[in-house]
């Protein structure tokens, strides 16, 4: 007994299963079938793409860790997560060197020493999809129909047949009403495909991952609801002489087409952007589901919930002041 | 009843649930520290050489908050030094030689009454040396004089103990339950409050049915299940949850309560009883690295290292010892440590079974402070410790924090926020003092 080496720290000893680690490589892992339906979608131009965002995103950490003498498979899954995040907030047929730019936008945000890991009032994604928004207009407005799968077109690494989704978006919203035409709209949008963005692929991929997110305790639900619950009272205020089916498919519009849904289970949900205490969490959702749903319908232009959130994320340091409750 | 926060966790007492409670041999050898709880420890009224009986008084209670110190076997002082506290570095301890004999110092006179008043039971407390471990481990004659000339509504007798490998209070209710019961009496006859909650969390189901079949005379005393959350023990929790009320940030007899501990109710009872000082201790010895997990009953002083070997020894390799349950409790970096009153549980856990945290940055999920049980933000406060901004601590409300660990546990990053809140506090004491030295 006078040989044993025992372990000494302080108190509590044991900890949740639960780690930074393991939270990541979930939220990674749920990211992949997303990537994998869009590469069904897009063939090998979303290959193409999401694979080069994923790269230069990745690249830089990498040079750092080879410095130090470490590997490759040193780079963390937090580094994964939002590789994958940002490919998948591209709009399909974005050109190459705008998603290069925009993923060293986000190496630079999220893990460049001097600004990464310390407190962010922005999610750098966003900043980052903002930013190429902002600087390539049109290129980031175009999108591309999906291809056959496994057809020639589908092996095309480079966009064709671009279109504007603008314009398919203010149709749509026109014609969400309970009318046939609105109604055809909304099947084929929960049906599973969606023009627009990579992560606009597959609803029902989309829920059934945040769900299973849920499950593994690694996303909050509190601004989930929030924001959901925002989008319905701003679709109520804005839309209630439509009569009930009128609101409702309104709401179901709003909430699983256009980017919304991917937007509130993934980006919402970062956790160095949200506000601290639960309330807060719920106000902030709730603040972007009715943003993003006004600037929607009334803004000019798209990529509207990505600025919806860009703006609700600037209230939280006021929301954590206001309802932190410090005690002396 | 539940409360805000906290965490439920994996009770792990299917190794001594079912095990009997056993009293083990009387060591050839015991060290009685004279630090048996917070507060100034006890000064040595022998010296090396002097024969000592059982229960003999060997050590006074000097300080403001102190209590004196009895023997725990009869035998002969060796030596009064220094020696490894588990919970400090250091204390003053006396070492006594069993004579083998266990001699009282006198008959034991058996106390028929069934009343006393709350002087009278503060006044035997103290003679008896009984020690509080729930309540901050202070002395019951000290936590007692606090509720003098206050009225009490409430008793609230606490059963709840939520941490991994520790259900030491359940073995002794289950085993002693009537002794309990007319301690909780005594108590009551002493503080006449109106009504008397037993506070059981739900998955005592064994002891809930034991103690509804006690307490089925009496119709002021009422069992409450509580949660299985942690820590649902603390007194203040406790009786936050039970009077629906936030009684957290205040003195509990403010709001006429009073929070005793079942096995304090055990000593009180055989305090009053038979004029007993508190000598023994009830301890859950655990883990997958004991050979033989068991509930015993050790003389005060007695060392681990000899618990370890009644109990069948050590299994495999040993990576932590910890005293006092895994969450709230004192890792031990030797088995030459001996138990005080307040000790509890002694679990021994191999490599694999305890993780190692390595700290990440944090990632602001706000874990801490979902689950903090004071309200508290756990991630701010560690953030103004960590800067060296200990006197901001306080406006954040470091004094609320109840220390559980629950913090750390849940962090996903591993950083120990307990550890950052513990060092502040200290630093602002420090400060304090030299403030009023200079």
């Amino acid at each position: 007994m006078a040989d044993m080496e025992l372990a000494v720290s302080i108190h509590p000893y044991i900890h949740s299963p639960l780690s930074k680690s393991s939270i990541f490589l979930t939220r990674a892992l749920a990211l992949l079938p997303v990537i994998l339906i869009s590469v069904y979608n897009y063939g090998i131009m979303a290959m193409l793409t999401i694979f080069t965002a994923i790269l230069f995103v990745l690249l830089p950490t990498y040079f750092e860790l080879k410095k130090r003498g470490r590997r490759f498979a040193d780079i963390g899954y937090e580094n994964y997560y939002y590789a994958f995040l940002y490919a998948l907030l591209l709009p399909a047929g974005v050109p190459l060197y705008i998603a290069i730019l925009g993923a060293i936008i986000v190496y630079l945000l999220t893990f460049f020493p001097p600004s990464g890991n310390i407190f962010r009032i922005f999610n750098p994604v966003s900043v980052s999809i903002a930013f190429l928004t902002i600087s390539f207009g049109n290129k980031m407005l175009y999108f591309n129909y999906p291809r056959p799968f496994m057809s020639k077109q589908w092996f095309f690494p480079f966009p064709i047949d671009e279109y504007s989704n603008c314009f398919t978006f203010k149709n749509a919203t026109a014609v969400s009403d309970a009318t046939s035409a609105g109604l055809q709209n909304l099947i084929k949008l929960l049906a599973g495909w969606y023009p627009g963005h990579y992560c606009e692929t597959s609803i029902i991929v989309i829920l059934i991952v945040a769900f299973s997110l849920y499950l593994k305790k690694s996303v909050d639900a509190v601004s989930i609801v929030g924001s959901f619950s925002g989008l319905f009272l701003a679709v109520c205020v804005f839309t209630f002489s439509r009569g009930f089916w009128g609101v409702v498919s309104e709401f179901v519009y709003h909430a699983f087409g256009s980017l919304f849904l991917f937007y509130s289970c993934f980006v919402l949900t970062d956790y160095y952007s949200s506000p601290e205490r639960r309330f807060s969490r719920y106000i902030y959702g709730a603040f972007f589901g009715s943003t993003a749903y006004m600037l929607g319908v009334y803004g000019n232009g798209m990529d509207m919930t990505n600025y919806a959130l860009l703006i609700s994320s600037s209230l939280v340091p006021a929301l954590d002041e206001i309802t932190s409750r410090r005690r002396s | 009843m539940d409360f805000h926060g906290g965490i439920k966790l994996p009770l792990n007492n299917e190794l001594t649930e079912e095990k009997p409670l056993v009293s083990l041999k009387i060591p050839s050898k015991v060290c009685v520290l004279l630090s048996q709880h917070n507060g100034s420890p006890a000064v040595a009224c022998v010296k090396p050489g002097d024969r000592v009986k059982t229960f003999d008084l060997i050590a006074r209670g000097m300080g403001a908050i102190s209590c004196d110190v009895h023997a725990p076997l009869s035998g002969t002082v060796e030596s009064v030094s220094e020696f490894t506290h588990p919970h400090y570095k250091y204390s003053p301890a006396v070492v006594i030689a069993s004579d083998g004999q266990d001699t009282p110092n006198g008959e034991i006179k058996v106390s028929d009454r069934t009343a006393f008043s709350l002087d009278e039971i503060i006044e035997k407390s103290r003679q008896c040396s009984i020690v509080d471990r729930a309540s901050s481990n202070y002395p019951l004659w000290y936590k007692l004089s606090e509720i003098k000339n206050k009225q009490i509504y409430y008793l609230i007798v606490n059963f709840v103990q939520n941490e991994p490998y520790v259900h030491n209070v359940e073995t002794m209710a289950r085993n002693f339950t009537d002794e309990i019961l007319s301690g909780i009496l005594f108590m009551s006859s002493a503080l006449s409050p109106k009504f008397i909650f037993l506070a059981v969390p739900y998955h005592m189901k064994k002891l809930i049915a034991t103690l509804e079949s006690a307490i089925s005379a009496y119709k002021n005393i009422k069992i409450i299940r509580v949660t299985d959350k942690y820590p649902q023990g603390n007194e203040a929790i406790l009786a936050s949850c039970i009077l629906k009320a936030d009684i957290r940030h205040g003195k509990l007899s403010d709001a006429g309560c009073f929070v005793l501990d079942a096995s304090v109710a055990y000593f009180l009872y055989e305090a009053l009883k038979f004029n007993k000082p508190q000598i023994d201790t009830y301890l859950t010895v655990s883990g997958y690295a004991i050979a033989k997990p068991s509930n015993v009953k050790v003389r005060i002083g007695t060392m681990i290292s000899e618990i370890i070997e009644q109990c069948g020894g050590l299994c495999g390799t040993v990576n932590s010892m910890v005293i006092d349950g895994l969450m709230s409790g004192f890792s031990q970096y030797t088995t030459n440590v001996p138990v005080i009153k307040t000790t509890s549980a002694l679990t021994l856990l191999p490599t694999e079974r305890l993780s190692t945290p390595h700290e990440e940055t944090c990632m602001r999920c706000k874990k801490c402070i979902d689950h903090c049980p004071a309200s508290l933000n756990p991630a701010f406060i560690n953030r103004l410790s960590r800067l060296g901004k200990h006197s901001e601590t306080a406006a954040a409300g470091i004094y609320s924090c109840i220390e559980c660990g629950v913090c750390s546990y849940i962090c996903p990053s591993r950083i120990n926020i307990t550890h950052s809140i513990i060092l502040s506090k200290k630093m602002i004491l420090q400060s304090n003092i030299k403030g009023r030295e200079n």
